[in-house]
């Protein structure tokens, strides 16, 4: 086990570092130069050339991305351009607003998931699989900014017990915080939980087909208990490698969501620093998204060898 | 005293009957063997028995058990009667554990669905049970999971969780039928020592007549549901009276007849292997380490000739079907070279590479997973014809010349695999196989998976047919009596290694190697059957 970690952690480490090199190379081939975006077309070449070596653009590709990439693994994003504050500052803001939005969210979707999964599953072809299939396909075809909407309207306008939008930040008090968080994270939920409900139905269909189950049951267990003592666990791996999916999204991807209930969010952060060509902004905070996506898939894989012996030998 | 007595039991599955309305029992320590051809009703009468059919399924009749009938028990009842008074061993020891359970947790479970007990002494109640299976705890530890064990290991654990609750009646679904014969050797006699100190009853299913015959007091035949033959085992194949008993009796028994040794061959061998070699690496145990690697073929050398059948014995894991592919060209070899017609297919060009192709054609074991189920059967029995020299041929002429040839029709050309049986499919691979007029064909378990009646029937086609062209066989295979009958020279394969070779009566009558010894031991025949008897 400590030998499959070993080998995890080093390939982690070399992943982010493969990537880090990708996200500044990406940034260096776009167009544009943050210096003549900030001053304008008509600035002179020598304030022009005064804000290039202020901003560091005038060293070498492999000096730059030294100094960046060391500043990142020390915590140093650098400063942003448009705002004038440490990126690390910016960041650190908006992800207490998106991270908790998206645990939130992530454990709203396993929720809805599991019982309409095994629900689903163990009722194979009756009603209540028919059911549960009919409204996930809904789940899924509706835009979640629609959900949003109607949640709005429903719980904000018209019944008054959550607010509409915006964030009060921490500060006021953890209850308040999350009362702004919910109807987001529940908008966010409904089509990822419809997604994972029928992942984990199809995932629990297919092991319950399996010899397995028929010799649990021949051993004297009921079908409820082979489902869950059996079924269940075998049908894990690929549920958890759609909620490792999830959790990447919902981090970063719900840029509408945030933009329907007004919260200060990552995904904002990111749009508006590409509008503003703030490469400090983006090339950091595209990094720290890698970054978090790439430790996710680690945990992914890890909970695997938990929940399976068979991938314990290797990795 | 009859412990079960199954009366009349009628089971249909969506309008069609598989289960006729069967009668049998079986008394305490008795052993009832029930055969019979894939498709039968054997492991639907199981299920039936167990209680455990898709719910779709129509079920009349009576099971009693001990005078109880089992098909008017409420669930909650019937679920105590599972793994409580019946146990069941499975036919596939791969599949049939929980992969992400401890083997001792998986007996232990089983205890306590049906005993107030703590986790700990279920633990060590499976681990008794365990060891009564030949799991002894100090090399097989209960907390070892299934991949971690052989197929044989895990088959003994199956039957641990069937035996824990000491139930009235053992249920054995085709339990060796996935087994090597050694082992299916082991797991017979483990079975037999069961019912001789618990007692139980014993059901045993196969469509094997030797393990059968080899295990049972009685025998029931079944045929399309229904039971048409039933008698103490002893001279059973004598005294049966039924035609399709009889006839299954026959199959079982029948075998072409060996092929005349005749001459050693002599000149250049048609394909000849010069010790062949291969490893399999297998992953890193840390970054940058010398990878370990399993070596699968050892210095293994054999020369096949014009006309001539050989055969290759061997079981799983031996080297058998590596050797195959890489005698097809399929794979390439670490060392050693392959040779066909004296050249080295290592440095064969494309051309060259194709023309050998089409003189060595392959049979594989699997008659559903070979064929491409979107393609028709004539489409399937051209692919091989795509050379220049088959431009101008007439492909529907060949076609229709190749499935009459295998027995079939030219009008199957149009239907698709899943119209055809398991044993009309291994002939539509075979006539695949024939289509480019070849000199030898690889016959990789080619009848492993038949029925006993249908592998008699291809055995006799491809004697036929050797006869007819002249083909050579290369005949893999982990079956004695059909290596015996179809070739005249045996090469016995035993950990990669090639450990005995020569002319087949000579082998198989008076083996020199310990391997081939213990595999002919271990090996159940079927005299007990064809025995006279005293009925």
């Amino acid at each position: 086990m400590i030998r499959v970690l070993l080998r995890a952690v080093l390939s982690l480490l070399l992943t982010l570092a493969c990537a880090s090199v990708l996200v500044f190379a990406a940034m260096q081939v776009l167009p544009g130069d943050p210096a003549e975006v900030m001053l304008g077309v008509n600035a002179r070449p020598d304030t022009l050339a005064a804000l290039r070596a202020q901003l560091g653009l005038d060293q070498p590709l492999p000096v730059r991305y030294a100094a960046w990439a060391a500043g990142f693994f020390s915590g140093d994003l650098g400063t942003s351009n448009t705002y004038a504050v440490p990126v690390m500052e910016l960041v650190r803001e908006r992800l207490s607003v998106s991270l908790p939005l998206a645990l939130l969210a992530l454990a709203l979707t396993v929720a809805i998931a599991l019982p309409l999964g095994m629900l689903a599953a163990a009722r194979r072809g009756r009603l209540a699989d028919r059911g549960v299939l009919l409204v996930t396909q809904l789940g899924i075809a509706v835009p979640n900014f629609w959900f949003a909407m109607l949640l709005v309207l429903l719980f904000a306008i018209t019944w008054r017990w959550l607010p509409p939008g915006g964030f009060p930040g921490w500060e006021a008090g953890v209850l308040p915080a999350l009362a702004a968080l919910l109807l987001p994270a529940v908008a966010l939920a409904l089509p990822q939980g419809a997604i994972l409900a029928q992942v984990m139905r199809s995932a629990l269909i297919d092991t319950l087909d399996q010899d397995f189950i028929r010799t649990a049951r021949a051993k004297g267990l009921t079908r409820g208990e082979a489902l869950r003592r059996h079924a269940l666990r075998n049908a894990l791996i690929p549920v958890l490698t759609v909620v490792g999916l999830q959790f990447s999204f919902l981090l970063a991807g719900t840029i509408i969501i945030e933009n329907v209930f007004f919260l200060p969010g990552l995904g904002r952060l990111v749009f508006q620093a590409i509008n503003q060509r703030d490469l400090a902004v983006v090339q950091s905070v595209v990094m720290l998204l890698v970054a978090s996506v790439v430790i996710v898939n680690f945990l992914v894989n890890l909970a695997y060898a938990i929940v399976d012996p068979r991938l314990r030998g290797r990795a | 005293m009859t412990l079960l007595s199954v009366e009349n039991l009628h089971v249909g599955v969506g309008g069609r009957d598989i289960l006729r309305g069967i009668d049998f029992s079986v008394a305490r320590g008795e052993t009832l063997g029930l055969v019979g051809e894939s498709g039968s009703g054997k492991s639907m009468t199981a299920l039936a028995l167990m209680r455990l059919l898709p719910d779709a399924a129509m079920v009349r009749g009576h099971v009693r058990l001990a005078g109880k009938d089992l098909l008017a028990l409420d669930e909650t009842a019937m679920c105590a009667v599972r793994g409580g008074r019946i146990g069941m061993v499975f036919q596939e020891p791969m599949s049939a554990l929980d992969p992400l359970m401890s083997i001792g947790d998986q007996v232990a479970e089983g205890l306590r669905v049906h005993l107030p007990l703590g986790r700990r002494a279920a633990r060590e109640r499976a681990a008794a049970v365990l060891a009564r299976v030949g799991l002894d705890p100090a090399q097989i530890a209960p907390d070892r999971f299934p991949h971690e064990l052989s197929g044989g290991q895990r088959q003994r654990v199956v039957i641990a969780m069937a035996i824990a609750m000491r139930p009235d009646l053992l249920i054995a679904d085709e339990p060796t039928t996935a087994l090597d014969v050694t082992v299916q050797a082991q797991i017979l006699a483990l079975l037999k020592e069961i019912v001789r100190e618990d007692g139980p009853g014993l059901l045993l299913i196969s469509h094997d007549l030797a393990v059968i015959g080899a295990m049972a007091d009685r025998i029931a035949v079944l045929h399309r549901g229904e039971i048409v033959e039933t008698g103490r085992a002893p001279g059973f194949f004598r005294r049966a009276v039924h035609p399709r008993a009889r006839a299954l009796c026959a199959a079982a028994a029948a075998m072409p007849k060996a092929p005349p040794a005749g001459p050693v061959p002599e000149g250049p061998p048609l394909l000849a292997a010069e010790g062949l070699t291969r490893r399999y690496l297998l992953a890193r145990p840390y970054p940058f380490a010398r990878r370990p690697f399993r070596l699968a073929l050892d210095n293994v050398s054999l020369a096949i000739h014009a006309g001539e059948s050989v055969a290759l014995i061997g079981e799983s894991g031996s080297g058998k079907s590596t050797l195959a592919r890489l005698l097809l060209g399929l794979d390439r070899p670490d060392a050693g070279t392959v040779t066909y017609r004296g050249g080295d297919i290592a440095c064969a060009d494309a051309t060259a590479l194709r023309a050998m192709r089409r003189d060595v054609q392959a049979v594989f074991q699997d008659p559903f997973g070979s064929l491409d189920p979107r393609r028709r059967a004539g489409w399937i029995v051209a692919e091989p014809l795509h050379g220049p020299q088959d431009a101008g041929e007439d492909v529907r002429a060949r076609v229709a010349a190749a499935l009459e040839e295998v027995g079939l029709s030219a009008d199957d050309a149009d239907r698709y695999p899943h119209a055809f049986s398991g044993g009309q499919r291994q002939r539509i691979a075979l006539a695949r196989a024939l289509i480019t007029r070849p000199r030898l064909i690889v016959l990789d378990e080619a009848v492993s998976s038949l029925d006993m009646s249908i592998r008699a029937q291809i055995l006799a086609l491809l004697a036929d047919l050797r006869a007819r062209h002249g083909l050579a066989y290369l005949f893999i295979t982990h079956d004695l009596r059909v290596a015996e009958a179809v070739s005249t020279r045996v090469l016995v394969m035993h950990d990669g290694r090639v450990v005995e070779e020569g002319a087949s009566a000579d082998v198989l009558r008076a083996p020199r190697h310990p391997y081939t010894r213990a595999l002919l031991a271990s090996a159940p025949d079927l005299s007990a059957l064809l025995s006279a008897g005293n009925a």
